[in-house]
């Protein structure tokens, strides 16, 4: 009897620390402390180029600098009504389009015949390709705009897309090694009271202004932009530029219009959406697969 | 003596009515997406039939139903709407209609009539004669397309 009890009491000896490891697990293990855990995460965390401080960090957000002339915080939703529903386009009906050169002007042409015929040339943004830049600004739909003094965030409610531009007088990023999005990279300063927004290294993957006129990667836009009518408008002078695809700026103003009565959502673009689009599963003229 | 209207207020009446017609011809068609340039909008086509499935979502909600079509093929249909948000504003809500509902459905068919992924054929929506009798979008079968949906 006394050698089983023993038995017993040893054998619990040993699985003892199991049951402690059972109880506790890595949920009980205290938090490393910070700058630490940091270092560990190492380059799981992105860091900006050139070491650039987040637009978000409190020592850049709180750096000393002049007070904006305005703040454009708000919902708004682009003026398709003042000028007609062509506006939402940057050349034609309601703006001439710059002489088209090389593969763009032969793409332009193209995209005119089969729209006249009926076709669907090049409708990206129906197979869910995102719209960038231009054409995002343009999409009926509301976006939201939190103008802080380091950046101005959007996001449409169209696919939620995200723009950011920075307004605290940073560099572009290294070209070696910056990543090319639908939205650019967004650069903002102020000449008097005119925002000028400054974007360059957008995606080319099935991204066209208008009716499938392609960007080059040299593709940038300027937009100049206005607070007007007691806060209530922008007005937003687009000047895009591609030596590859047309000669000198095409120019194509906008305008905004602030709603107050509105909050975006959320809009995604998942892969069923077209099973219920009939349009979106006819021939997809001119894509790029 | 019966009263005449004055020169003045039949000014104002006329101008009203135009206002009224300028108003009405330049609303925002729809949230648009993409091109509807595949639909012959200078046509609709008449289905009756049953709802079998409503998709009430952004970027965009479709009604399938099977039905008969005046002018185009009976079976199943696959209609294209606009965004859930614009069809919310003009009346639609999740319920307005439902599988198992009959209805009178007014489409722009496409150009080329091609079989969906499915097998059904495509139309871009025009208006809806609802269950009850109501309606919603036109259906006065002179409903035209917008250039977006």
């Amino acid at each position: 009897m006394r050698l089983n009890s023993m038995k017993v009491v040893v054998t619990a000896l040993l699985l003892m620390p199991l049951g402690v490891m059972a109880q506790t697990g890595a949920g009980d293990r205290p938090y490393l402390p910070v700058d630490e855990a940091l270092e560990l995460a190492g380059t799981s965390i992105p860091k900006n180029s050139g070491g650039q401080l987040g637009a978000l960090a409190p020592e850049n957000l709180n750096a000393d600098r002049p007070e904006p002339p305005w703040n454009l915080t708000g919902t708004w939703f682009v003026d398709l009504v003042s000028r007609g529903f062509g506006d939402f386009r940057f050349g034609a009906p309601n703006y001439p389009y710059p002489e088209f050169i090389g593969q763009a002007a032969v793409d332009f042409e193209e995209g005119q015949r089969v729209t006249a015929a009926g076709g669907n040339y090049r409708d990206s943004i129906g197979q869910c390709f995102p719209a960038g830049v231009p054409m995002i600004m343009t999409r009926i739909w509301p976006v939201m705009m939190v103008q802080l003094p380091t950046v101005i965030y959007m996001v449409t409610n169209f696919n939620n897309r995200f723009r950011q531009v920075f307004l605290d007088g940073r560099d572009y990023s290294d070209p070696d090694t910056v990543i090319y999005t639908y939205n650019g990279e967004s650069l903002g300063h102020w000449e008097g009271d005119t925002l000028v927004v400054d974007t360059r290294y957008m995606e080319t993957w099935n991204h066209f202004i208008d009716t499938g006129i392609p960007i080059s990667e040299e593709f940038s836009v300027q937009e100049r932009i206005r607070l007007v009518d007691d806060g209530r408008a922008l007005e937003i002078e687009h000047i895009m530029t591609d030596p590859l695809n047309w000669v000198g700026e095409w120019r194509s103003p906008k305008r905004w219009l602030r709603v107050d009565g509105t909050d975006i959502g959320e809009v995604e673009c998942l892969p069923d959406l077209n099973e219920g689009l009939p349009g979106a599963q006819t021939e997809q003229f001119g894509l790029d697969n | 003596m019966e009263k005449i209207m004055s020169l003045g207020n039949l000014i104002r009446v006329v101008i009203g009515s135009l206002a009224v017609f300028v108003l009405v011809g330049v609303s925002v068609p729809v949230s648009a997406h993409h091109s509807t340039a595949q639909f012959d909008s200078s046509r609709v086509i008449r289905i009756e039939g049953t709802i079998t499935q409503f998709s009430y979502r952004n970027p965009h909600a479709s009604i399938s139903l099977e039905g008969t079509a005046e002018g185009a093929q009976d079976g199943a249909w696959t209609v294209g709407m606009t965004a859930a948000n614009v069809l919310r504003n003009q009346g639609w809500g999740r319920s307005t209609v439902q599988p198992g509902d009959e209805v009178v459905m007014f489409v722009s068919p496409l150009r080329d009539p091609i079989a969906l992924n499915d097998g059904s054929q495509g139309g871009l929506f025009v208006g809806i004669i609802l269950a009850d009798g109501s309606t919603l979008g036109s259906t006065d079968q002179d409903g035209q397309g917008s250039g977006e949906y």
